[in-house]
C-alpha cells in the first residue's frame, strides 16, 4: 500500500470510516501477526493480541502521529499489548515455521531447519531477536525500532551490531566445527 | 560468513517465515467496533432525556423553594421555624412595654390637668375679681 492512500485511509477512518479502517487492517493485519507471533505469542494469543491492537487503534486514531508510518504505530501498541513476554532462547511457534512452505517440499530442500531466524531465535535474547526481526523482516529504521520497543536508537544501534556479530561468529564456527562441539558450549 | 551474505540471508530466510491472520480476527474487530457504536448511538439518545430530568428536577426545586419562601413570610411561628418564636415573642414584650410606658403617661398628664384644675378653680374662689 502506498503512503498516499494509506493517509487517505486514516483520514477517512478518523471521520468515521469502518470500510477505511477495514481497508487498513487488511493491509497490516498479516505482518503484525507474525510479529506477535515473533514475540513469542501463541497462535490463540497472537490472534488475541491483534484483535485488541486493531481495537485501540481505532479508539486513539485521533492520536495517531503521521511523522510515523501508521505500521510503526500498530507495531508500537501490539508491543505494549503484548506485554513483556520474555521467552528468551524459545523456539519460534510452529505455524510460523511450517506455513511459509509446502510441508513435503520442506522436508525435501531441509530449507525450513537450516532458516537462520531459527538459530537466532536460539542463540539470542527476546529484545536482541526483535531488534534483528524489525530491521531485516519488517525493514524498519533503527529510530522507528527504538520507537516500538521504547529503547533509544543508539541501544538499537549496538544490540544490532552485536546481535549480527554472535551470528556470523556461530555460523562461521558451524562451517569447520563438528556439531558435538558446538553443542557443549 | 561476511556482512553482506549474512543481511542478505537473514532478508531471504525472513521471507520464508510467513503467518495469514485469521480473517475471523478483523472480522470480530469489525462487529465489536459496529457493537460500541451501537451503544454509543444509544447513548446519543439518552442524553436529552438526562437533560430533560434535570431541568425537571431544577424546576420542581425551584417551585418548592419559592413556595418554602412565601411561607417564610407568613410569618407564622409554626412555619418560620426555631428562631421566630423567640423574635415574636419579644417584640410582644416590647409592645407592651410600650403600651404600659404610654399609659403611665396619659396617667400622669391626667394627674396634672386634675391639678391645674383645682388650682385655678381655687383661686377663682378666693378672690374672683382677681
Amino acid at each position: 500500500m502506498s503512503p498516499d492512500v494509506e493517509r487517505e485511509l486514516v483520514r477517512r477512518a478518523r471521520s468515521g470510516s469502518l470500510d477505511a479502517f477495514d481497508g487498513l487492517m487488511r493491509a497490516h493485519q498479516d505482518r503484525l501477526y507474525r510479529f506477535v507471533l515473533v514475540r513469542g505469542a501463541s497462535a490463540a494469543d497472537a490472534e488475541d493480541i491483534v484483535q485488541d491492537t486493531f481495537l485501540a487503534a481505532w479508539r486513539y486514531l485521533g492520536g495517531y502521529r503521521e511523522r510515523w508510518r501508521f505500521s510503526t504505530w500498530l507495531y508500537t501498541i501490539a508491543r505494549r499489548k503484548a506485554g513483556n513476554r520474555r521467552l528468551d532462547h524459545d523456539p519460534l511457534p510452529d505455524i510460523l515455521v511450517d506455513a511459509g512452505q509446502d510441508p513435503e517440499e520442506a522436508a525435501r530442500s531441509g530449507q525450513q531447519s537450516d532458516n537462520i531466524w531459527l538459530l537466532a531465535r536460539e542463540l539470542l535474547p527476546s529484545d536482541s531477536f526483535g531488534v534483528l526481526w524489525l530491521y531485516y523482516a519488517e525493514d524498519r529504521k533503527t529510530r522507528e525500532i527504538a520507537k516500538i520497543l521504547g529503547r533509544t536508537a543508539a541501544w538499537v544501534k549496538i544490540t544490532l551490531h552485536r546481535s549480527r556479530q554472535r551470528l556470523r561468529e556461530r555460523i562461521d564456527a558451524a562451517d569447520w566445527l563438528p556439531e558435538e562441539v558446538l553443542s557443549n558450549e | 560468513m561476511n556482512r553482506r551474505n549474512l543481511e542478505q540471508r537473514l532478508r531471504d530466510d525472513a521471507g520464508k517465515l510467513q503467518a495469514a491472520c485469521p480473517p475471523h480476527a478483523r472480522q470480530r474487530v469489525a462487529a465489536h467496533i459496529r457493537a460500541d457504536e451501537r451503544t454509543a448511538a444509544s447513548r446519543r439518545v439518552a442524553f436529552p432525556a438526562l437533560a430533560g430530568a434535570c431541568a425537571a428536577l431544577a424546576v420542581f426545586v425551584s417551585v418548592w423553594m419559592v413556595r418554602d419562601d412565601i411561607a417564610v413570610n407568613r410569618a407564622e411561628p409554626a412555619t418560620v421555624g426555631l428562631n421566630a418564636a423567640p423574635v415574636v415573642a419579644s417584640s410582644d414584650r416590647l409592645l407592651a412595654s410600650r403600651e404600659a410606658a404610654l399609659e403611665d403617661e396619659w396617667r400622669l398628664i391626667e394627674r396634672d390637668l386634675r391639678s391645674l384644675r383645682d388650682h385655678v378653680t381655687k383661686t377663682f374662689d378666693r378672690n374672683p375679681n382677681g
